[in-house]
């Protein structure tokens, strides 16, 4: 299931991974090495001021795909990726008016 | 005993730094359903013309006591996607099934020869209410084994295959029920697989 049409978050905070293993010798080198093939990317989406119908269509993805896996676009590298919600909840603080501030984390499967 | 690894494997594990990493690969294998071939990497590999599917899993030490138990090790399986479980509860736990552990290099997945390559047995599984499965993988169990290995009977042949090379009979005969008296009925007794000269029970040995 796709990501919904909402506005574009303001912010996006990504962070790649790849473990890798590291034994430091007493002789002062380290022998490394990488423990899986595949980098997995993290992605913090804030919003600083969603519509309250945007924040209700995005509370309604959440209840309905906490727990699976989806295609999310990053916004600006065009990039689309399997994603899920890594935080078992969504924070959003009213700012003004019918405004909210909306952050979320998507973690790559 | 020295492990014996290939020349490929060993060029890696000499290296100070590698991107390449080394790959834990599980098998298990239930009679009569298709293995479940599980890889402990974050994408799926192919090696040995199979996929190894991602998964999480957690793989203990080898454990041996004093007490002279056979040496086990824990496995933690989280079955999210409940790929083990269904097999497990239709086997009623699976005890007994086999589970292979096998250690590969990403870079060199065409050599169809692991590094490493240990078989164990499921000694005994626990579900967990968070779809973790946990498994104990032990050597293989020795009251399984036929003990004493052989059997000797008084009346009975103990060669299974009617004309074969064990039984040397080679006349026009069709059918044996493997008893002395048929073997002298057909002319073979002096080829017969039992041995009459011992008791009545037999003797185990």
């Amino acid at each position: 299931m796709a990501w919904p049409d909402i506005a574009t978050p303001d912010n996006v905070r990504q962070r790649i991974t790849k473990k890798q293993v590291r034994s430091p010798f007493e002789a002062g080198y380290v022998q490394s090495m990488a423990l899986h093939t595949r980098s997995r990317r993290k992605f913090s989406l804030s919003w600083e001021f969603m519509s309250s119908s945007d924040l209700s269509t995005l509370e309604t993805y959440f209840e309905n795909n906490i727990g699976s896996t989806f295609s999310w676009t990053h916004p600006i590298s065009g990039t689309t990726y399997t994603v899920g919600f890594t935080e078992n909840y969504i924070d959003s603080r009213n700012v003004f008016s019918d405004y909210y501030s909306v952050s979320v984390t998507l973690e790559e499967q | 005993m020295p492990l014996t690894i290939s020349s490929d494997a060993i060029s890696e594990k000499n290296k100070l730094a590698s991107r390449d990493p080394w790959l834990l690969l599980l098998e298990i294998i239930y009679p009569a359903e298709t293995p479940v071939r599980l890889v402990w990497n974050t994408e799926n590999i192919v090696w040995d013309g199979e996929t190894w599917q991602a998964f999480p899993f957690e793989l203990g030490d080898i454990e041996e006591t004093k007490e002279a138990e056979i040496p086990a090790l824990s496995l933690v399986i989280y079955d999210i996607e409940r790929l083990l479980i269904p097999i497990i509860d239709a086997y009623d736990g699976g005890i007994g099934a086999e589970a292979w552990v096998r250690v590969v290099h990403s870079a060199h997945l065409d050599n169809a020869v692991p590094e490493f390559e240990q078989q164990f047995e499921i000694v005994e599984a626990q579900i967990g209410y968070d779809f973790s499965v946990n498994l104990k993988l032990g050597a293989e169990n020795l009251s399984n084994r036929r003990s004493p290995a052989d059997r000797y009977l008084k009346g009975h042949c103990r060669y299974k295959v009617f004309k074969g090379p064990e039984c040397g009979y080679d006349g026009s005969e069709t059918e044996c029920d493997w008893t002395f008296e048929r073997c002298r009925e057909l002319g073979n007794q002096a080829r017969f697989g039992g041995f009459p000269g011992i008791g009545k029970i037999g003797y185990w040995r």
